[in-house]
């Protein structure tokens, strides 16, 4: 709780960060988002630092992804069509998942399926894994659906969350999408469906536009909007689903580049934050917010993050 | 940390700016790097690192660099204004900082076993091969350079008298015929590819997708080798993203490579072509 600023800050090093989410517990709220980690970051990122990573997401085959251009900036933000560019399951096991398995931080794997049991085939499989510490589903990716995002509907929601909780004891996060009118209800369906919380936002469904070859600046046609643009949206919703379900462990991500951003997440209802295009711009933001959230917790007088989750207060209307 | 490719994520400072030609600035960065650096890699560079805009940061080439030995790597880069972020580049004065990423990616193999080298140059795609023929002409190794550069006017073939002195032929061709010969530089090459003998040659080009199409097209024709040193947009630059993606073949298919861990410099036998050109 916020106190006088009269009060003797606390020492920053006793200032407690951990988070827990449901039975996941994070050493510190700071984590990289699915699809900007990977490959050589982990080079110049110290990950062990890190409440945890979540993979780029998993599909059961390999995809290829869209044609370039696959990013376009734009106002305070970027485009993305990637497409799900990944070596699918059984590739990810072989190539990607040696190099990570020993990260000391936890490690979330994102999946998506074409299908509600293909969703479960690929929690089945990846929770034959020894080191697992939790799944995302990304039902909301704007890349790939052809008219069956399961995110923008929560009764497929409940039975994509319902199926892979059958398929594993592990904790489940469901990502939502912002393209719908009612994030609430996904969440709530998210939740009933078994859930242990939720992950929010994915990426703005938009476009970027050539108007002198009247053609689309993405090889993908339209794309994901991230970044500082998508900050309020994001906000908006975390604090929607906070509003509407008190108590669901949320993880916060849109817009995230430093530690005054994560706080304002925090105190909208995350209990923990990730990092997407802050990643991209450059490859150590999560560490210089790392070592900057206890200074801001401690200028408030705050020694335990989680006391401050889900603070803000705001009347309705 | 973990044991890593010898990446430096740190803030470089500007030592000073260089008018080249219009538009054109050569910008010295002295950056905390002693990693080697090959002719072709590229550094990403975030051109105010105390702002948020523009967000992503900036693939650049390495014209030269200049080893210290307390490890500070001065650094030169030769750019272009395109757009904002160059702009803001432009601005930037000695001692402000910018956000240095690099070296970065895979840079152009020098062949020992080829006597001639023929560079073909588009526009900024030259930068690469200042470096590269310094770092040949250091190695040891002496074979005769001879570089084709186009562009489109005699005032954009930006850094072209800095070759002579690195015991370069330069070939020019321009669009307006205002310097060399009026023309592509890929007739150029089908000229010089007619004089010299095939089993003497390397060729190694950067520039245009729709110019370097070209010239792995008359390569692979005459069964010459070839590398191609490519540019895409970019997020991460360290393989994360998957924003900057070419075509390679994949035994009887084909696969998108990230240029920035995988490239920008690929052998021209493993590129498919038919992507489309943006
Ligand atoms: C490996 C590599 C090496 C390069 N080396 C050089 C060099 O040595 N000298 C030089 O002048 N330029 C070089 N470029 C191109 C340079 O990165 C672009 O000119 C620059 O990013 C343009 O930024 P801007 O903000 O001025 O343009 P804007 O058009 O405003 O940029 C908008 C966005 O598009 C991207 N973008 C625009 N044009 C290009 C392009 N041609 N290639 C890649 N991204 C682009 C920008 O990075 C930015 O994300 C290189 C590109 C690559 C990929
Ligand atoms: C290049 C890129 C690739 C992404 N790939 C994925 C993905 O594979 N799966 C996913 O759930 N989200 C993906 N995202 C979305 C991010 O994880 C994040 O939700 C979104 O970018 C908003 O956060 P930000 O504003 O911090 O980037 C991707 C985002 C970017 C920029
Ligand atoms: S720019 Fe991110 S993978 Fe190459």
């Amino acid at each position: 709780m916020p106190r006088s600023p009269k009060i003797r800050p606390p020492r920053l090093e006793t200032i407690d960060l951990s988070a827990q989410l449901g039975p996941l517990r994070l050493a510190n709220p700071v984590l990289v988002a699915s699809g900007t980690f990977g490959a050589l970051m982990d080079a110049v990122l110290d990950v062990d630092r890190l409440g945890g990573v979540v993979e780029k997401t998993v599909t059961m085959l390999p995809r290829k992804g869209n044609p370039h251009p696959r990013v376009w900036e734009t106002a305070g933000g970027m485009l993305n069509s990637i497409g799900l560019d990944n070596h699918g399951l059984e590739g990810w096991i072989q190539k990607r998942y040696p190099r990570i398995r020993g990260y000391r931080c936890k490690l979330l794997i994102s999946v998506s399926g074409r299908t509600t049991e293909e969703f479960a085939a690929l929690v089945r499989r990846l929770d034959e894994l020894p080191r697992v510490d939790a799944f995302e589903l990304n039902i909301s990716g704007p890349n790939v659906s052809r008219g069956m995002d399961f995110g923008v509907d929560p009764s497929k929601t409940e039975e994509v969350v319902r199926l892979c909780r059958a398929a594993t004891q592990r904790p489940i996060f469901a990502k939502l999408t912002p393209n719908v009118a009612d994030v609430a209800a996904v969440a709530r369906a998210a939740m009933n469906g078994g859930a242990d919380g939720v992950s929010l936002i994915n990426t703005v469904r938009g476009m970027a536009v050539d108007w002198r070859r009247r053609a689309p600046c993405l090889g993908g046609v339209t794309g994901g909007l991230s970044g500082p643009a998508v900050k309020p949206i994001a906000l908006r919703m975390v604090w929607e689903v906070a509003r509407a379900l008190p108590g669901t462990p949320i993880m916060g991500i849109g817009g995230i580049m430093n530690a005054d951003d994560a706080m304002e997440f925090f105190v909208a209802g995350a209990r923990a934050v990730q990092l997407g295009t802050a990643n991209l711009v450059d490859a150590g933001s999560a560490i210089h917010i790392l070592n900057a959230l206890p200074e801001k917790l401690a200028s408030i007088g705050a020694t335990r993050l989680r006391d401050y989750v889900g603070t803000m207060e705001a009347s309705d209307r | 940390m973990k044991p890593g490719p010898e990446l430096t994520n740190g803030d470089a400072y500007v030592v000073k700016q260089i008018p080249y030609g219009p538009g054109c600035w050569l910008i010295r960065l002295a950056a905390p790097i002693h990693a080697p650096i090959a002719a072709g890699q590229f550094a990403h560079v975030r051109v105010d690192p105390e702002n948020d805009a523009p967000l992503l940061r900036r693939p650049f080439s390495f014209w030269d660099t200049h080893v210290h030995d307390d490890a500070w790597t001065s650094v030169d880069l030769l750019y272009t204004v395109v757009g904002r972020g160059t702009a803001l580049l432009e601005r930037r004065r000695p001692l402000d900082k910018v956000g240095f990423l690099g070296p970065l990616g895979r840079g152009f193999t020098p062949r020992r076993d080829k006597r001639i080298f023929v560079f073909v140059a588009g526009g900024v795609g030259i930068v690469p091969f200042h470096l590269f023929a310094k770092q040949i002409r250091r190695s040891g190794h002496d074979p005769r350079i001879i570089l084709l550069f186009g562009a489109r006017t005699a005032g954009a073939l930006w850094g072209v008298d800095d070759f002579p002195a690195l015991d370069v032929e330069v070939h020019a061709a321009t669009e307006d015929g205002s310097r060399g010969s009026k023309g592509l530089v890929t007739d150029l090459l089908e000229t010089r590819l007619r004089k010299l003998r095939r089993r003497d040659l390397m060729i190694y080009t950067c520039g245009p997708d729709a110019m370097m199409k070209r010239v792995i097209q008359s390569a692979r024709r005459k069964q010459i080798p070839c590398e191609a040193s490519l540019e895409r947009r970019m997020g991460c630059a360290l393989g994360a993203c998957g924003a900057c993606v070419t075509r390679v073949r994949d035994g009887a298919d084909w696969r998108y490579s990230r240029i920035c861990l995988e490239g920008p410099t690929y052998d021209a036998a493993d590129l498919v072509l038919d992507e489309a050109q943006a």
